[in-house]
């Protein structure tokens, strides 16, 4: 069969294309170009930083002073974790009120944005924020220095250690001292406390719920009656992030946002330069190398980082709250070792200053990048080949059978030999160049003619099972947003069942709908299906797969290439992980399909084709019935509750259910892809598949009944 | 009758003219003081007016200690001119008032009018009220009596010459007309000419012309550029204007370098006519010109601080001026107040003692020095001085949403005091926000209000790329409320041309302007609002208070800035050919299908290209095909 | 119920009692489809889709936003002009219209309704007259589709196709205005197939009045009225047969005689007809607010594209970057542009009025100077009519893809460039060129495959005769 031929050399071309866009990643690292600063308004390193020892010490002293405090405070039993809090906020904003900046505490309900949350206990959160406001300026445009504490964590700092709050705190008092002669920007210092929040989500919602209400219509907090200055336009914000999970000899900046955002690459090279004046470039790393991917060459191994980061969606750190206000943000990630301190805090200083150098928001430089290392970058325009690569062997398919399906509609004439003539004529009107282009193509494709087998029909057929599972995938999607708090209740109520429970779920789903409405579709289509006599069954079993095919890699095929500009890297490993599937089940449905044509051509009552087939038929239908169960296993094992559990268990390490409300409130905060893939896409996706594997399976079972 | 007198008058005068000029001439080598001569006009009726010609100058400053060690210093430099304005002559002989000034008053027919520069921010509620309240950048505010060059040409002239006179770009006020706007209740005349308005805000001031019986309206033109930066080349035309202008006086401490490295510099001039007490029905208005100078600046680490937590200030060594002061000699009056705040610990001190004290001021009386013994003043008050009390009316605006598409600017006036208030918020915002007034939203402590509850309303649309839209709400706020208003908009797609140069910076909004009208009877002594405003009665001749009569207070929001949707300015061409080209492509296959006639060429059997290109495909195929 | 056995009645030549009731088992059908398209529309609403809808510039454009529509209520409520203030920029006629729904914040609209119903509303009407509009054809226009058999689907599937189209959908939750203009543009078609001159022409003149362009649409109306006023010429032979040769004889001879000055009288009629309600229009839009402001608010607004708010046209962007010395040319090439087609089809069209205005509503949709997706729902919608002779498209499928890619793009390349700013303008501009070049290979490729039809029949009809001679 020429056909199944045809389709072997295009899957063998596809999967030379897909095998070649994943090893072109492990080129990326030594081909990235060096990282420029295009703004020439930065002027990093142009003036002297005066951060000083003496301003070091005020680091010490402050963070240890703090850290006595919160010592104080847990071991002083009458407290509750609110007061706790409120004191530590109230003793943040008297010392910047001395130090002379003006300073205020910014509450807000703890169950703010929460909206699955098991907890519903309404204390609030503190924020601390103050405005150093510029000498020189109107107050029309600021930049925000932010970091946390935790004022519920009860051990006391060892000597020489630092806190995030010294540190700000310290950074401030010296912006105040000497920064009044070039300071011309609102610098904005915000201090969330990240005690009474829950562990699924970090000390976000302080800053999330001060970046709101900093943008909300009313002078009053929105939960608290106090005073809510502002400070203008925010045009860049830096988070500060020191803790003793990170390695004391490195610096790290963590630019990944939420959804994958990036900052304009400049504040990255901006804070590169300056490491470079303090000659402290070796130490700048962009993500926390862990032990067991050391046998990865360095730069590869920050790339793969740098692109799961991404992927995940989910922010490193709290500067991703800003994306969503286009404030471009970034996280400097420290060890709360001094030496590191004083180093991190002459960067901050130097970076705020030629920050505050800017005339117009950062613009020039790129928002879509990869960073195989801090002074490299792999620009769009190259890595999107490389998905382009990866995707191919869908579209090349995708390509070939929809120009097929054009040609199903041909113009109506009475003598045949006109149509043919009607036809090419009609190749020589005007989108000319257009035509031709495609027509290549096709010629290419398909080998001159193009003809499709597909009936209006199957066509429309296709087309509505598409529209169902579409519909299905809608649905779960939309369902656990809308009731989100019962949705929460069924998870906990199913995760006491146990992982079992999800497989059940999942099996219900399929049993219904493929031994319910499946049946009731095709019976609406075909009405005379069931009696397999007719060529319509058979039809249906043969040709429907074509058009079938397009349909349901349409939805896959559009969201991995639109989506691929929000979030590259999550799109990547995406199509890597189900491009395979999509065309593999194409491969197999053909090859099933032309078996069981003829094993259908058993049950059709006619003498001669029994007479002819039935041998073969009996045995074919044999073997690929065991061809077909081994299909449906594996398919069945990469269905969402299979990949699900796999992630769940392998990746995150935690129950499925939880990994499934994690994801949605990932959804909610950072919105990320995950959850909207599985559902709208993946879901469809996969009973497409088992339909187009199993469209002959029913069939051939009842051949068994009769 | 009155016409005929006047004409009497009108000839007599250029007789007059030349005397008084040669008088003044002169009197000007005598003497280096004040010059008095009186010219008698008499008309064959006996009703005949007296003008006295009189030009006085009278410098003043003002120190005020404020809190975290910063301290405020206002100069004010007043010039009367008392002489018959009717003449038009009249301008043409000046000695003590500035020439440019006269000629611009007579030529575009001002009234009454206030230029101020301004950088930096006046923080209301650490500070209290300014003696003069500014936004940031620059305002223009002029009354206009309708000449016969219609008010648009006035308002063009004067817009320029100021301009040129201040080497500030003014002139944008008329060229680009969204910047200009005429608020109908938020501004009223300063001085108590003989201009009739009420202070009952809904009468349009007019000015009674007394020759022709007549009431003529004024036109109030208003205009802020919030995008101006003020600097030196604006303060030495400035202080160009002054008598004596930085050689001695008050003028000596004008010294630029440290007159803009401070937190907050306003440089204003007024001009504006005033009733002398003399003759109270104001036959004759005084023509009084003040430029006034507020900077306030950190003196927490000057070099004259010993100890930690006490502010001490050497004028000379603020302003770097060795030589001491002295009265300028062209002077009438030249005195320097220093605010001693008694009811706050401030723990004021002054070296040397002052000339005269009074319970809100010591003043010191530069006629007193000379340059042989110049006053060299030194005051030290505490550093961190706690204020007494709120400041009553506080007003912050602030841009709310995200994103380039839509947005909205909200506004809140805080009422701190426990008295009701009357306020007046007018905002002019620029064409190219596109306001909604169905989403403008006014509540008071959370309550919303419609728009029956306005004592009065005033809204009008933009129009593209002419006028601005403007708001103008007058409501009553209650004591220790907070009243918000709040509008939205979208932010219009511009014209590449029409983004400033710098366009991903953003435009800058004019601040909004809220007047409070306090009633004085409701002025607690001693709290922040009677030292904060009404202690302008320190100078004598300006700043006239009515008594029991509603004093309006005029404070604004902080100036805002605002992004605007960028196109692409490199892509001009691009964008011009692929559109042209999806046109023409267009175009010609309508044309190419319109015009196609078919013929009966393709008989038989499909086409079959005997290109070479096309066999290689057909072979490459058939080996694919496996046939 | 009864009311669609009148128009069957009247409409179908060949009605009995079993057909009436075959066509009220479909009307039930149609019941069902509108009610299921209804819910979900209500369901959309009630989900609070609208507000995000009817600020997407793909949706709304400056003349069709319904919340500048509001705002210019809100100001006549104040007593201001709806125009003050750029934003209201709709014909007064629909100021009048959705006043009674009108609601500030201290008193509720004069219906109490919400003015979402009059969207509804119109949407059925639409797909009413759409499937009414597909009944008639095959009598009017018998070239264009097959008789079709008394319960035949195709009415159904023709207003399911519009009811279920996402461009409508969206347009009717975006509540954008340009359902009114659309619902006209329909009613002429309807009324011109039904044979009425007046309604048809006074519906080309509203939606004319409502938005320019529609007034070349005069032209196929013509066309279409010309079947019924001169039926001579649509004569084919099962009619001769009827006729005895005297009887032929004299029709050809008084045919001959009246033909000009009956077509002269006809179309005179037409035009006046045409400028009567427009000026009537004008007049009563003029009286409603008491100054002309309105003319070069709304059609002034239009035609020199003041308004730079990006849509999917072509316009937007071409105009924030041309220079400002060339602006006035391009405008004037750019708005002639749309008009200069109608002549040249009509010469080539005369046959299929039905395809003329189909192409002049893509056209406009196409080429006007702020289209939205509702304009392209409109003639989306008509193109289920056109199945017979369109079956030959061949890139249908292609422009359906392409379609889907654009409507999914657009809003990602919105925020990338206006909310994220990763982005900038040339990201959405060139989903704007793409969707354009879609649609200019959907028209081009269409009329091609038409006339190359057309053309293919006439040699068969040749063929036939000769084959007929031979037989004979």
């Amino acid at each position: 069969m020429k056909d199944s031929r045809r389709i072997v050399l295009l899957s063998f071309l596809g999967l030379s294309l897909y095998l070649s866009g994943i090893i072109s990643f492990y080129y990326y690292p030594e081909n990235a170009h060096q990282t420029y600063l295009s703004e020439n308004a930065l002027m990093p390193g142009s003036a002297r930083v005066t951060f000083d020892y003496q301003d070091f010490n005020k680091i010490q002293e402050f963070s240890h002073t703090f850290s006595k405090l919160i010592w104080r405070l847990n071991h002083n039993s009458t407290l509750d974790k609110s007061k706790r809090s409120i004191i530590a906020s109230e003793w943040i904003q008297k010392s910047l009120n001395e130090i002379g900046i003006e300073s205020f505490i910014h509450k807000y309900p703890i169950t703010y944005r929460n909206n699955n949350s098991s907890n519903s206990n309404n204390n609030n959160g503190n924020n601390i924020y103050s405005v150093l406001r510029a000498p020189h300026s109107d107050g029309t445009e600021s930049i925000i220095l932010s970091g946390s504490f935790n004022s519920s964590n009860s051990k006391l700092l060892e000597d020489e250690e630092i806190s995030s709050v010294g540190l700000l705190m310290s950074i401030m008092r010296h912006l105040y001292q000497k920064g009044r002669n070039w300071l011309a920007k609102d610098i904005v210092l915000l201090i969330s406390d990240t005690c009474s929040q829950s562990d699924t989500d970090s000390s976000s919602h302080g800053i999330r719920a001060w970046i709101d209400d900093y943008h909300d219509s009313t002078l009053l907090s929105s939960f608290q009656r106090n005073y809510f200055p502002r400070a203008g336009q925010i045009q860049a914000a830096i988070n500060i992030d020191v803790d003793k999970k990170y390695s004391p000899e490195k610096i790290f900046i963590l630019p990944e946002g939420s959804n994958g955002q990036l900052p304009n690459l400049d504040l990255i090279n901006t804070i590169g330069r300056l490491a470079k004046r303090e000659s402290v470039s070796d130490k700048i790393s962009l993500s926390l190398d862990d032990p067991s991917l050391h046998f990865i060459p360095n730069n590869l191994r920050t790339l793969a980082k740098f692109m799961l980061n991404q992927a995940s969606g989910v922010p490193t750190g709290d500067h991703g709250m800003f994306n969503s206000y286009h404030i471009d943000s970034v996280t400097v990630a420290i060890s709360n070792t001094p030496k590191s301190a004083l180093i991190v805090s002459r960067l901050l200083v130097g970076t705020v200053r030629s920050l505050n150098n800017l005339l117009e928001r950062l613009h020039q430089s790129f928002y879509y990048y990869l960073l195989p290392s801090p002074f490299h970058y792999v620009s769009i325009g190259e890595y999107m080949i490389s998905l382009g690569l990866i995707i191919s062997p869908l579209v090349i398919r995708v390509l070939y059978l929809l120009f097929t399906l054009s040609s199903t509609f041909k113009s109506p004439t009475i003598f045949n030999k006109k149509s043919s003539s009607s036809l090419s004529t009609s190749s020589t009107s005007i989108p000319q160049e257009k035509k031709r282009g495609i027509q290549k193509l096709i010629v290419l494709l398909t080998g001159g003619e193009m003809k499709s087998d597909d009936s209006p029909r199957d066509i429309l057929y296709s087309f509505s099972i598409v529209c169902l599972f579409q519909l299905i995938g809608i649905l779960a999607f939309s369902l656990p947003l809308t009731f989100s708090q019962s949705t929460q209740y069924l998870l906990n109520y199913l995760s006491n069942i146990g992982t079992l429970s999800l497989f059940i779920l999942f099996t219900l789903l399929y049993l219904g709908i493929f031994l319910i409405i499946l049946p009731i579709i095709d019976r609406l289509f075909y009405p005379n299906a069931l009696k397999a006599t007719s060529e319509q069954s058979l039809v249906l079993k043969y040709k429907g797969g074509s058009s079938f095919f397009v349909f349901s890699n349409l939805p896959i095929l559009i969201f991995l290439s639109t989506m691929s500009l929000l979030n590259f890297s999550f799109c990547t490993f995406a199509s890597i992980f189900s491009i395979p599937l999509c065309t593999f089940s194409f491969y197999q449905t053909n090859i099933i399909s032309t078996i069981d044509h003829n094993g259908n051509s058993t049950s059709s009552s006619t003498l001669q084709q029994q007479q002819q087939q039935q041998k073969s038929s009996i045995s074919n239908s044999n073997l690929n019935r065991v061809k077909r169960l081994i299909l449906n296993v594996i398919y069945i094992l990469l269905s969402p509750p299979g990949v699900i559990v796999y992630m769940s268990h392998f990746v995150f390490k935690q129950d499925c259910f939880a990994f499934i409300s994690t994801i949605i409130q990932q959804y909610h905060h950072y919105s990320n892809l995950m959850y909207p893939f599985l559902t709208l896409i993946y879901l469809p996706l996969s009973l497409s598949i088992l339909k187009s594997i199993n469209n002959s399976t029913t069939f051939s079972l009842k051949q068994k009944n009769q | 009758m009155m016409i005929t007198t006047t004409r009497e008058t009108r000839k007599g005068k250029s007789k007059l003219a030349i005397s008084i000029a040669t008088l003044i001439t002169c009197l000007l080598l005598l003497s280096s003081f004040t010059q008095t001569t009186s010219a008698t006009i008499s008309t064959e009726d006996d009703d005949y007016i007296t003008f006295t010609e009189t030009q006085s100058f009278n410098e003043e400053m003002i120190i005020k200690p404020l809190p975290k060690g910063k301290s405020m210093m206002h100069f004010q430099f007043s010039t009367e001119w008392n002489s018959n304005f009717f003449d038009q002559s009249t301008f043409q002989h000046y000695d003590l008032f500035p020439r440019s000034i006269g000629d611009l008053i007579n030529r575009v027919g001002i009234e009454e009018m206030t230029l101020v520069f301004t950088k930096g921010r006046w923080s209301y509620s650490e500070w209290g009220y300014p003696i003069r309240a500014s936004p940031v950048g620059v305002e223009l505010t002029a009354w206009l009596r309708p000449l016969e060059k219609g008010i648009d040409s006035q308002w063009r002239e004067l817009t320029h010459s100021l301009s040129g006179l201040f080497c500030a770009s003014m002139q944008f006020l008329y060229q680009v007309p969204h910047h200009t706007s005429s608020p109908s209740r938020s501004f009223r005349p300063e001085g108590t000419s003989n201009i009739y308005h009420t202070m009952e805000r809904d009468t349009v001031p007019a000015i009674e012309l007394r020759n022709q019986s007549s009431v003529i309206p004024l036109e109030l033109r208003y205009g802020i550029l919030p995008r101006e930066s003020v600097c030196t080349e604006n303060l030495t035309p400035w202080v160009k204007l002054l008598p004596c202008r930085e050689q001695s006086g008050i003028g000596q401490l004008l010294n630029p370098l440290k007159l803009y490295d401070v937190h907050y510099h306003s440089m204003s001039i007024t001009v504006r006519k005033i009733c002398k007490s003399s003759n109270n029905d104001c036959l004759i208005p005084t023509l009084e010109i003040i430029q006034s100078l507020t900077v306030v600046n950190d003196v927490s680490n000057s070099i004259d601080n010993i100890d930690k937590n006490k502010v001490k200030v050497a004028l000379e060594n603020l302003f770097e001026k060795s030589t001491g002061l002295y009265s300028c000699p062209l002077a009438t009056s030249s005195k320097i107040y220093v605010q001693n705040q008694e009811n706050l610990n401030t723990q004021l001190t002054v070296t040397p003692t002052p000339t005269t004290k009074n319970t809100r001021f010591s003043i010191y009386d530069l006629k007193q020095y000379s340059i042989q013994n110049p006053l060299f003043l030194t005051l030290s008050w505490l550093k961190n001085f706690a204020r007494s009390g709120p400041t009553p009316i506080v007003a912050h605006s602030h841009l709310t949403g995200y994103g380039q598409e839509r947005g909205g600017i909200a506004t809140q006036i805080v009422n701190q005091d426990q008295h009701p208030m009357n306020i007046t918020y007018y905002h002019a915002i620029p064409w190219y926000l596109r306001l909604y007034f169905h989403t403008l939203r006014f509540s008071i402590q959370d309550k919303e209000y419609s728009d029956k509850d306005f004592i009065f309303k005033y809204i009008s649309p933009a129009e593209t790329r002419s006028s601005p839209s403007t708001i103008e709400l007058s409501f009553e706020i209650p004591g220790n409320s907070v009243a918000s208003i709040s509008i939205d908009f979208d932010k219009v797609f511009l014209h590449y041309t029409e983004h400033p140069p710098d366009a991903n910076r953003g435009f800058d909004l004019g601040s909004g302007v809220i007047t409070a009208y306090i009633d004085p009877n409701n002025i607690v002594p001693g709290s922040s609002l009677s030292q904060d405003t009404f202690d302008i009665e320190w100078s004598e001749n300006t700043y006239p208070h009515q008594k029991h009569q509603v004093t309006p207070v005029r404070i604004y929001t902080e100036g805002l800035l605002i992004t605007l949707p960028t196109p692409d300015f490199s892509m001009l061409y691009n964008v011009i050919t692929l559109t042209g080209t999806v046109f023409a492509l267009f175009f010609g296959s309508m044309i190419n299908i319109l015009i196609r006639r078919f013929k009966n060429t393709f008989t038989g059997d499909d086409f079959v290209s005997d290109r070479p290109i096309a066999k290689i495909y057909r072979r490459i195929m058939k080996f694919i095909d496996g046939k | 119920m009864n009311s669609t056995q009148k128009k069957q009645t009247s409409s179908s030549t060949t009605t009995t009692a079993t057909a009436t009731n075959k066509c009220d088992s479909t009307f039930k059908t149609f019941i069902f489809i509108s009610l299921s398209a209804l819910l979900l529309r209500f369901v959309l609403f009630y989900q609070g889709f609208h507000f995000h809808f009817s600020n997407r510039n793909e949706i709304t454009t400056p003349l069709t936003n319904f919340k500048r529509l509001t705002e210019g209520l809100h100001l006549w409520d104040l007593g201001l002009s709806p125009y003050s203030g750029s934003a209201y920029h709709q014909s007064p006629l629909v100021l009048l219209l959705f006043y009674p729904f009108h609601s500030n914040n201290l008193s509720t609209s004069l219906t109490g309704l919400p003015p979402q119903v009059v969207f509804l509303v119109v949407d059925i009407l639409i797909a009413y007259l759409l499937r009414e509009i597909t009944k008639l054809i095959p009598q009017v226009l018998p070239k264009e589709m097959k008789p079709l058999e008394p319960n035949s689907n195709l009415p159904n599937i023709t207003a399911a196709l519009y009811l279920f189209n996402p461009f409508s959908i969206f347009t009717c939750i975006g509540m954008s205005t340009i359902v009114i203009n659309n619902a006209a543009i329909i009613l002429s078609l309807y009324y011109s197939l039904k044979g009425n001159l007046f309604q048809s022409v006074f519906f080309v003149a509203l939606s004319s009045y409502f938005s320019i362009y529609p007034i070349i649409l005069l032209f196929p109306v013509s066309f279409i009225l010309k079947r019924h006023y001169f039926p001579e010429q649509t004569l084919n032979t099962a009619t001769r047969q009827q006729l005895s040769p005297q009887q032929q004889s004299h029709l050809e001879k008084q045919l001959q005689h009246s033909q000009t000055t009956m077509s002269i009288l006809f179309y005179s009629r037409i035009v006046l007809f045409y400028l009567l309600s427009f000026s009537s229009l004008i007049y009563l839009s003029y009286t409603l607010l008491g100054s002309w402001e309105f003319l070069s608010k709304t059609y002034g607004f239009t035609l020199f594209v003041e308004d730079l708010t990006p849509n999917i046209g072509l316009f937007w962007y071409y105009f924030i970057e041309v220079f400002d010395h060339f602006r006035n040319f391009f405008l004037f090439i750019f708005q002639y542009h749309v008009f200069i087609y109608c002549i040249p089809l009509a010469i080539r069209l005369k046959n299929h009025p039905l395809f003329y205005f189909w192409a002049l509503c893509a056209i406009i949709a196409t080429f006007k100077s702020y289209p939205a997706l509702g304009d392209t729902a409109l003639h989306v919608s008509l193109l289920p009519l056109l199945n017979e002779p369109l079956k030959g498209v061949r890139y249908s499928f292609i422009v359906i893809v392409v379609a889907i890619y654009v409507t999914v793009l657009a809003p990602i390349l919105w925020q990338m460039w206006i909310y994220q700013g990763t982005g900038n303008a040339n990201f959405y501009y060139t989903i704007n060129l793409v969707f354009t070049l879609a649609q200019v290979l959907l028209i081009v490729d269409s009329l091609s495959v038409l006339l190359k039809l057309d053309y293919v029949n006439k040699i068969n009809h040749l063929e036939e005769n000769q084959e007929k001679k031979k037989i004979e």
